[in-house]
Parts: structure tokens; C-alpha cells; sequence
């Protein structure tokens, strides 16, 4: 259904700045790492595809949120090796992943509360 | 076959490259974010291809070139960025043929007159006025600077600019007020030695305001033409893009 999948893309577009937050506070990754944490905790909700990912990266990126080194020192690579650029949380992103759960959390109980309603 | 992305180089095979060129062109972003962007897919395409994946069924997965671009163009705030346009080929084309032609008629003229015959004609008919207007006419590289200008800046206006912030539509719109203004100052040295040793033949054989008229259709000879209307277009384009800056999809 169509209205389905655009009520379910737009909750994930939500959070998804929250979740890469959580993954890599938990573990520096790559990008390609990082679609593959999300779909095997998702069970297919959090599919998620390079063009829609990276550009949260980079944004992250800009606010300070994470910060990003290429793997190999110099960015450098050899014929057949691709550098991959690892994502690390900074403490700015801690914080912000703090607050954001917080407001997550405050924000799932009211929904929660106004559907378990019975005057509904 | 090789791929060269940034400073990487990939073995891949002609698909991958034709696909992955497919994507890189159609991506609205400077080139340091194209070149990062292109550098981490192609790490994924690596890392897919380590977990067990054909390069078939990867290219299927991330979706086709236009939608993979469209991803992030879309999540980058630049879906209303315009891709480069092929008509800026034919500013290109314009500028070699003026560059090339007057060239091209000075050989042919030499080839068949005498090199002073040209000479000759032009000392023979610069009598009064035209002996002024002749004395202030200029190299010919500066007469043909506005088209060059004018085509450049054409070139720039329908590829660099469209990929990058608004700010970069004012560097077509500085060459071509140059352009502009190289022709007006043909016209202020033209008037001012009319004003100044040509003043009294001037005004016996031909009125000021008549000499100012056959000067305008240089506007037209000169390219002048083509800077004013480039440069409303980079007006135009430069209003265009700060405006969809501002938008708040563009801002989110």
C-alpha cells in the first residue's frame, strides 16, 4: 500500500539520524558496515540504501556529530584496494544522541498513551 | 579496466565503470563531494563484492544510476539543482569558430593579395572621421575579446555553476560586464578623440550622434551582444539558485 510505505519511510527518516548515532557510539564502522548493522536489527524496516545514508554521514559530519578518517593513512589506495572512511562518534554526538533518545522516548509514550486509548 | 576515482584506481569491468560514471554525472555537488561520495560507494561496491556478491546483483540492489543519484541529491537538498546542460558545448564551438575565422580570412587574404594591398585600402579610405574611427579601433584579439568572454562565461554558467552553491554564477557574471565594458570603452575612446584632434572634421562631415549610430552595430560584431544576454541569464540562474538555498527543503 502506498500510504503504508510512505507513513513507514517517513518514521524512518525520523530517527534515522538518531539510530547511526547509537550504532556507532557502540562501534566505529563504515558506511557499508553500518547498512548492513542496520538491516540485520531491523528485520527489513531499516533497509536503508548509500544514497540515502551518506548523505546523513556527511551532515553529521558538518555538525560535529561524528568524525571520519579513511582507513588506509593517506586515503591512499592500491589498484583493486577502495579506502573505506570509518565514522567515529564525538562527544558532541554523544550528546546529542542523549537528548535525542530522550525526546525519542517522551514522544513514543505520548503516542503510545493517545493509541491505547479506548475512547479512541 | 581501470576506474580512477579521487586518487584511487579500481579494477572494475566496463558495467561497473559505464554505471558508476552513470551516477557520478548526475550528481548535483562540487567536485570534492563528488569525488568522497564516489570513493565510498565504491568501497561498498568493494565490500559487497567480499561479502559474496556479483557486480550484477549489486548494481540491482543500489538501484539504477538516476536513482541511485537521485538518493543523494535528494537527501543532500540539491532535487532542484539542474544537471549540466550539453548546450554549453556550443559556446565552445562559437568561441573556436571566432577565434578561428578572422584568422582563417587573413591567411586566405594573404594567400591571394599582396600582404600591403590590406593596408593599403584601409590608409586609402581613412580620410576625416574614418582615419579617426580607423586610429581608434583596437588589436583585433581585444575586438574579439567580448565573444570569448561572453562563451566563456556561457560554458561556465550551463556546467560549473548548476554544480555547485549560487555564488559561482557571479564569475560569469563578472566576465561578461568586462566584456561589456571593453565595448563601451571602445566607444569612450572612439568619442574622445572625436571631441579631441578629429572635433572639427568630425562635425563638417558627419554629425556626432550619426558616428555614435554606426559604432552601435558593433554591439553585434563584437559580442557584445552575447555578454548582455549571458548576463541576464547568470542573473537570472544566480536569483534561481540562492532562492532554492533558501527553501526550507533545501535548508533541511
Amino acid at each position: 500500500m502506498p500510504g503504508e510505505e510512505r507513513f513507514a519511510r517517513q518514521l524512518k527518516k525520523g530517527v534515522l539520524e538518531m539510530l547511526v548515532l547509537r550504532l556507532l557510539a557502540a562501534q566505529p564502522a563504515h558506511g557499508y558496515a553500518l547498512i548492513v548493522r542496520l538491516r540485520a536489527a531491523g528485520g527489513g524496516q531499516l533497509d536503508l540504501k548509500e544514497g540515502t545514508l551518506y548523505p546523513i554521514l556527511y551532515r553529521l559530519e558538518e555538525e560535529g556529530c561524528i568524525t571520519s578518517a579513511w582507513d588506509s593513512p593517506d586515503g591512499r589506495a592500491g589498484v583493486g584496494k577502495v579506502p573505506r572512511r570509518v565514522y567515529t562518534v564525538t562527544d558532541v554526538g554523544r550528546a546529542a544522541l542523549a537528548q535525542q533518545t530522550e525526546i525519542w522516548r517522551q514522544f513514543a509514550a505520548c503516542v503510545e498513551q493517545v493509541l491505547g486509548r479506548d475512547d479512541g | 579496466m581501470k576506474w580512477k576515482i579521487g586518487r584511487t584506481t579500481l579494477d572494475v569491468l566496463p558495467p561497473v565503470k559505464r554505471y558508476m560514471n552513470a551516477i557520478e554525472r548526475r550528481l548535483h555537488a562540487d567536485r570534492q563531494t563528488r569525488v568522497r561520495m564516489m570513493t565510498e560507494l565504491a568501497g561498498d561496491f568493494q565490500s559487497r563484492r567480499e561479502a559474496g556478491q556479483r557486480d550484477e546483483e549489486i548494481m540491482a540492489e543500489l538501484g539504477t544510476p538516476e536513482e541511485v543519484a537521485a538518493q543523494f541529491n535528494e537527501a543532500l537538498g540539491s532535487a532542484g539543482a539542474r544537471p549540466a546542460s550539453r548546450w554549453r558545448w556550443a559556446f565552445v564551438v562559437l568561441a573556436v569558430l571566432v577565434f578561428l575565422l578572422p584568422l582563417a580570412a587573413q591567411a586566405f587574404a594573404r594567400l591571394w593579395w599582396a600582404p600591403e594591398a590590406a593596408s593599403i585600402g584601409i590608409i586609402g579610405g581613412a580620410d576625416g572621421p574614418t582615419a579617426i574611427f580607423v586610429a581608434a579601433s583596437t588589436p583585433a584579439f581585444v575586438e574579439f575579446l567580448p565573444w570569448l568572454l561572453a562563451c566563456l562565461a556561457g560554458f561556465l554558467l550551463l556546467g560549473w555553476c548548476r554544480r555547485g552553491p549560487a555564488a559561482r554564477c557571479r564569475l560569469p557574471i563578472a566576465l561578461c560586464a568586462l566584456g561589456l565594458v571593453l565595448w563601451l570603452l571602445r566607444l569612450a575612446v572612439l568619442l574622445g578623440l572625436l571631441a579631441g584632434p578629429g572635433a572639427p572634421q568630425a562635425t563638417v562631415l558627419l554629425p556626432l550622434w550619426t558616428l555614435v549610430l554606426q559604432y552601435l552595430p558593433t554591439l553585434f560584431s563584437s559580442g557584445a551582444w552575447l555578454c548582455l544576454a549571458v548576463l541576464v541569464l547568470a542573473v537570472r540562474e544566480h536569483r534561481r539558485a540562492r532562492h532554492a538555498a533558501d527553501t526550507p527543503e533545501a535548508k533541511n
